[in-house]
C-alpha cells in the first residue's frame, strides 16, 4: 500500500473540523433565520391582539359613559329628522298642520316617492306673507324638508296695490327626505364613530325643529284638533 | 544523525496538525453551544410571546363578550352617527328659497304689485311680474333692484292689460 502524501493526511485530518464547523454555522444559520422569523411573527401577533384590544377598551369605555336616556332623545330626534321609511304619513301630518296654520286651502297635492325623498307638489291659495310663513315653518319642521319650487300667481285682484290683501294661488314643490337603514353597522373591532363638533351642532340645530305629533298615536285619519285642508271633514 | 532528525521534524509536524485539528473542533463545538444556547433562548422569548398573546386573546374575548351585551347601545350609536351625517348634508344641499322669496318680495315700493313669481331651486334665476297703475311705481322699482345687490336683472317690455294697469316682467338671477 502507497504511503499517503502529506498533502492527504492534513487533507484527512482536516476534513472532520471543516465538517463540524460548516454544520455548526448551517445549523446556526437556520436557527437565526427561523426563531427570528417565529419571534417577528410574535411581535406582529402580539400587536395586532393589544391594538385590538385597546381599541375595544376604549370602545367600551365611550359606550359605558353614554347615557342611555339622552342617546334615546337623540336617536328620536335623528329618526324623526331622517326616518328610516317613506315618511309618507307624517309628511302629510305635518303639510295639513302647516296648511291650517297659515290659512292656505290645498286644492290638488301630488305624491311621488325616490330613493332617498318623498316629493309633494300642492296647489294652495293664500295670502303672500302666508305663502312666506308656510315656506318659513316647513323648512323648520321634521323631517327634514326642502321647498324645491313655488309658482304664484295673483288671483284676486282686489285693484289695491298691496299684496297683503291679494290673494295668491301658489304651486309648491316640496322635498321631503329619509334614509333606509345602514346595510352594515360596523364590526365589533371597529371603533365607535365619534361626533364631531359639526355632528353636534346639527343635533342641535335638529332639535330646535318642530315634531308634529298626531292626536292621538293610533290616529290613522291624520285628523287633528282643528279643521283640516287636507282632509276635510 | 540524519535519521533522529528526520523522525522528529515528522512528529513535529504531526503534532502541530493534531492541534489545529483540535482547535477547530474545539471552534465549531462551541458554535453549535452558543447556537443551541441561542436557540433555547429565542425559544423562551417565543414561549412568553405565545402566553402573552394568549393573555391579549383572552382579554379580547372578554371584551368582545362585554361589548356584545352593549350592542344596543353600539347599534344606537351608530344610527345617530349615520343620520347625524346624513342631516347634515342634507341640510347643507336645501336650497334658500326662503331667503330669495322673502328678499325679492320685500324690494317691491308698497304701490308695485307681484303679479306671478316663479323660483325653481335649481335655478338662481327668479321670474317675477309686476304690476302698477302708474309709471313711477316701476321707476322706483327699476332704480331699487339696480342697485340691490342682484348680480343680474332684466326687464321684459312694458305692456298694459285690459284694466289699465301696467306689467312688467322681470328676471332676476340673485
Amino acid at each position: 500500500m502507497k504511503p499517503a502524501s502529506p498533502f492527504e493526511e492534513k487533507i484527512r485530518a482536516f476534513s472532520l473540523p471543516i465538517i463540524l464547523a460548516v454544520a455548526a454555522l448551517c445549523v446556526l444559520l437556520i436557527m437565526v433565520v427561523l426563531q427570528f422569523n417565529q419571534l417577528k411573527t410574535d411581535d406582529q401577533l402580539l400587536s395586532d391582539r393589544q391594538k385590538a384590544s385597546s381599541i375595544l377598551q376604549t370602545k367600551l369605555s365611550s359606550l359605558e359613559s353614554l347615557d342611555e336616556a339622552s342617546q334615546t332623545v337623540t336617536l328620536n330626534t335623528t329618526l324623526a329628522a331622517l326616518p328610516l321609511d317613506e315618511p309618507f304619513r307624517q309628511s302629510l301630518l305635518n303639510l295639513d298642520v302647516l296648511l291650517v296654520r297659515h290659512q292656505i286651502n290645498a286644492s290638488q297635492i301630488k305624491v311621488e316617492s325616490a330613493a332617498d325623498n318623498l316629493s309633494i307638489k300642492f296647489m294652495g291659495s293664500g295670502s303672500m306673507s302666508s305663502l312666506q310663513n308656510f315656506i318659513t315653518d316647513a323648512a323648520k319642521i321634521l323631517p327634514i324638508s326642502a321647498i324645491t319650487d313655488i309658482q304664484s300667481s295673483r288671483i284676486h285682484d282686489s285693484a289695491i296695490a298691496s299684496d297683503s290683501a291679494s290673494v295668491y294661488q301658489s304651486e309648491i314643490s316640496i322635498r321631503i327626505f329619509f334614509k333606509p337603514s345602514p346595510k352594515t353597522i360596523g364590526r365589533t373591532s371597529d371603533p365607535l364613530p365619534q361626533l364631531t363638533a359639526d355632528h353636534l351642532k346639527t343635533q342641535g340645530l335638529l332639535s330646535e325643529f318642530e315634531q308634529i305629533q298626531p292626536a292621538s298615536p293610533d290616529d290613522s285619519n291624520l285628523s287633528l284638533p282643528g279643521a283640516s285642508r287636507l282632509f276635510p271633514e | 544523525m540524519s535519521e533522529i532528525n528526520l523522525i522528529s521534524a515528522e512528529q513535529k509536524n504531526l503534532s502541530q496538525t493534531r492541534k489545529t485539528v483540535w482547535v477547530a473542533v474545539i471552534a465549531a463545538g462551541a458554535i453549535l453551544i452558543i447556537s443551541l444556547i441561542s436557540a433555547a433562548a429565542v425559544y423562551s422569548l417565543h414561549l412568553v410571546k405565545t402566553r402573552q398573546i394568549g393573555q391579549q386573546e383572552l382579554l379580547v374575548t372578554n371584551l368582545q363578550q362585554k361589548l356584545t351585551n352593549l350592542g344596543k347601545i353600539e347599534q344606537r350609536q351608530f344610527l345617530i352617527y349615520d343620520r347625524l351625517d346624513s342631516s347634515q348634508k342634507v341640510l347643507a344641499s336645501r336650497p334658500e328659497l326662503k331667503n330669495r322669496l322673502d328678499r325679492l318680495v320685500n324690494t317691491f315700493p308698497a304701490d308695485v304689485s307681484i303679479e306671478n313669481i316663479k323660483i325653481a331651486g335649481t335655478d338662481k334665476s327668479s321670474e317675477i311680474m309686476i304690476t302698477s297703475s302708474t309709471f313711477a311705481g316701476f321707476f322706483d322699482t327699476f332704480k331699487i333692484l339696480r342697485g340691490g345687490g342682484f348680480s343680474a336683472v332684466n326687464f321684459d317690455g312694458i305692456n298694459r292689460d285690459k284694466n289699465g294697469m301696467y306689467q312688467v316682467k322681470i328676471i332676476i338671477t340673485l
